[in-house]
């Protein structure tokens, strides 16, 4: 047990230290503060971009999934892999307009793209709706890894309030820089730990992976095929999967990410190199697999499991020397911060500058803006934590919707880069009726056709309102949309 | 505005990429068996598609590069 809790704070003092340090002798202004500068290089931008996919659901809830629900949650293999094909052609552009035109967010795009404060402020405050619920997600996902890690020894709030200290400390000082060294730190323990996790385990029970997927095979085979266990076929799998594709990148956190690589080729060998590291995703869901074979032949050992989330470290403690819980232990924490500390950033980011710099406040300063932003950080954290501590599940409904919410942006993002033809009214409404049509599905107890998403129906009428409100609309400005056309089209640097 | 002409020759990596998480190809992968790698074969693909994506993209990285670098 001990070692188990030296190994996991042990790991999270050195990421803050290395968080801090990252920030050391680092001229403190807003485009340092958050967009690193623009320069991070190959294998920065790549931890940096790879590790916010890795929040505390991978580590949780991908094993919890496969455990209880089955093989519908390969939906995030195939997700990740459509979103970075997709990122090949649109993140060197979001990029390139970052450094032309100095935007350190999503809105700021946005905004300047269809000439409408309106447009931004609306995506600015949508984003920082749908990201306060999936920070307070993280926290407590956090808080729960460290209390399954422990057997039990530290609560989970203990755990929550010692890791977000650290957190904040770290992002407070070094902003994206400590974050991007930070997630440099996860990924390394995250390759080790969930690579060799998955067959560890299946080892331990089964003497193998291929002897656990037989036995499974024949104990429960709806596991392993689609519809699986949990109902979701086919068309849910393909449908979800190119929903939360298309959306990765809207999330404000993800696309604002992208301003920091230091030139748009790092960025499209990024969307190479990308999808590699989804393959680490495998061994957590075939923990899942493996514990969901385990309790097929000893259902004494699934009374252990109180809910499918904890599938995996059950199964760890189980059958793992303490060092061993300790490492994964303190993978999953670190997964876990590091996907809260960009949200917590961009959080503040969207708030000072778009918020408060764009819409309320026109009149601060750049350096202002940063100051500012810097004082949401531990503000922010303190919100999250208080609905984490005092309203675990007021937000879950924000928190289903989150992914097909922010997917929304993406006709506004896409058509600004690649078509002259929508217009701010077109654009605004279209996110209107997309979040409009999503929220009806989801709460209104109206099923969605065919067994689709909400937010794709969302996403489809989006599309079409955007393109029939455009048609007779007022344009976009002609000096505008030939200053965005100079940009777009102007032949990469070499 | 509109992509370069090597990514429009590339376009066609980022459809196979995709392509292999969708139906049909993935009404032909949802089986059990043959198990490879010791996975069932809808576990094995989507990994298998996962390495596919990086060699498709890796293809239009170069594809890209080699058409528009002239």
């Amino acid at each position: 047990m001990t070692i188990t809790l030296v190994i996991i704070f042990g790991w999270l003092l050195a990421t803050t230290i290395v968080g801090v340090m990252a920030g050391r002798n680092r001229a403190f202004s807003m485009e340092e503060y958050f967009v690193a500068g623009r320069s991070f290089g190959l294998i920065l931008f790549y931890t940096t971009a790879a590790a916010e996919i890795y929040s505390s659901f991978a580590f949780l809830g991908l094993a919890g999934w496969a455990y209880s629900k089955g093989i519908s949650i390969t939906y995030a293999l195939a997700y990740g892999s459509i979103s970075y094909a997709i990122y090949f052609f649109l993140g060197p552009r979001i990029n390139r307009l970052g450094k032309k035109m100095n935007y350190i967010s999503q809105p700021d795009y946005l905004e300047d793209r269809y000439g409408s404060k309106a447009l931004g402020i609306l995506v600015a405050v949508v984003g920082v709706v749908f990201i306060v619920p999936y920070l307070q997600l993280q926290i407590m996902g956090s808080g729960l890894i460290v209390q399954l890690a422990s057997g039990g020894a530290i609560t989970w709030q203990t755990a929550v309030l010692i890791s977000f200290i650290a957190a904040v400390i770290f992002v407070y000082v070094s902003g994206l820089r400590g974050i991007g060294w930070t997630n440099f730190m996860q990924a390394i323990i995250m390759l080790i730990g969930m690579g060799s996790v998955g067959f560890l385990i299946s080892n331990h029970y089964f003497g193998g992976v291929g002897k656990m997927f037989e036995t499974l095979a024949q104990i429960k085979p709806s596991h392993l095929t689609l519809p699986d266990t949990s109902g979701n076929g086919l068309f849910w799998y393909a449908s979800t999967a190119l929903l939360s594709g298309l959306g990765f990148w809207m999330w404000p956190h993800l696309f604002s990410a992208t301003y920091s690589a230091k030139s748009e080729h790092i960025v499209r060998r990024n969307a190479v190199i990308l999808p590699l590291y989804q393959l680490a995703m495998i061994p957590v869901v075939i923990v899942g697999f493996a514990v969901a074979a385990k309790v097929g032949m000893d259902p004494a050992f699934g009374a252990r499991i109180a809910k499918p989330d904890q599938a995996m470290f059950v199964a760890l403690l189980d059958s793992m020397p303490p060092w061993i819980v300790g490492l994964l232990g303190a993978g999953g924490l670190a997964a876990s911060i590091s996907t809260s500390s960009g949200l917590i950033l961009t959080a503040a980011n969207l708030t000072a500058r778009n918020i408060l710099q764009k819409g309320l406040k026109q009149d601060m300063t750049d350096m202002q803006v940063a100051k500012t932003g810097r004082l949401l950080v531990p503000v922010y954290t303190a919100v999250a934590l208080a609905f984490a501590f005092l309203a675990p599940s007021m937000l879950v409904n924000l928190l289903i919707t989150g992914y097909s919410g922010i997917t929304q942006f993406f006709p506004g993002v896409v058509l600004g880069i690649f078509s002259k033809k929508p217009t701010k009214a077109g654009v605004i409404s279209g996110i209107l009726v997309g979040l409009v049509a999503l929220f009806t599905y989801q709460f209104g107890g109206i099923k969605a056709p065919f067994g689709l998403q909400p937010g794709f129906v969302g996403l489809i009428l989006n599309f079409i309102t955007v393109l029939v409100v455009s048609s007779f609309t007022k344009p976009v400005e002609a000096d505008r949309l030939q200053r965005f056309e100079k940009i777009l089209s102007a032949e990469e640097a070499a | 505005m509109g992509l370069t002409k090597g990514e429009r020759k590339s376009l066609i990596f980022m459809l196979i990429a995709i392509l292999g998480f969708m139906p049909p190809v993935t009404n032909w992968a949802n089986r059990i068996e043959p198990f490879v790698l010791g996975m069932p074969f809808l576990l094995f693909w989507q990994g298998l598609m996962i390495f596919g994506t990086f060699v498709c993209m890796a293809l239009a990285y170069f594809v890209t590069e080699g058409a528009d670098r002239k």
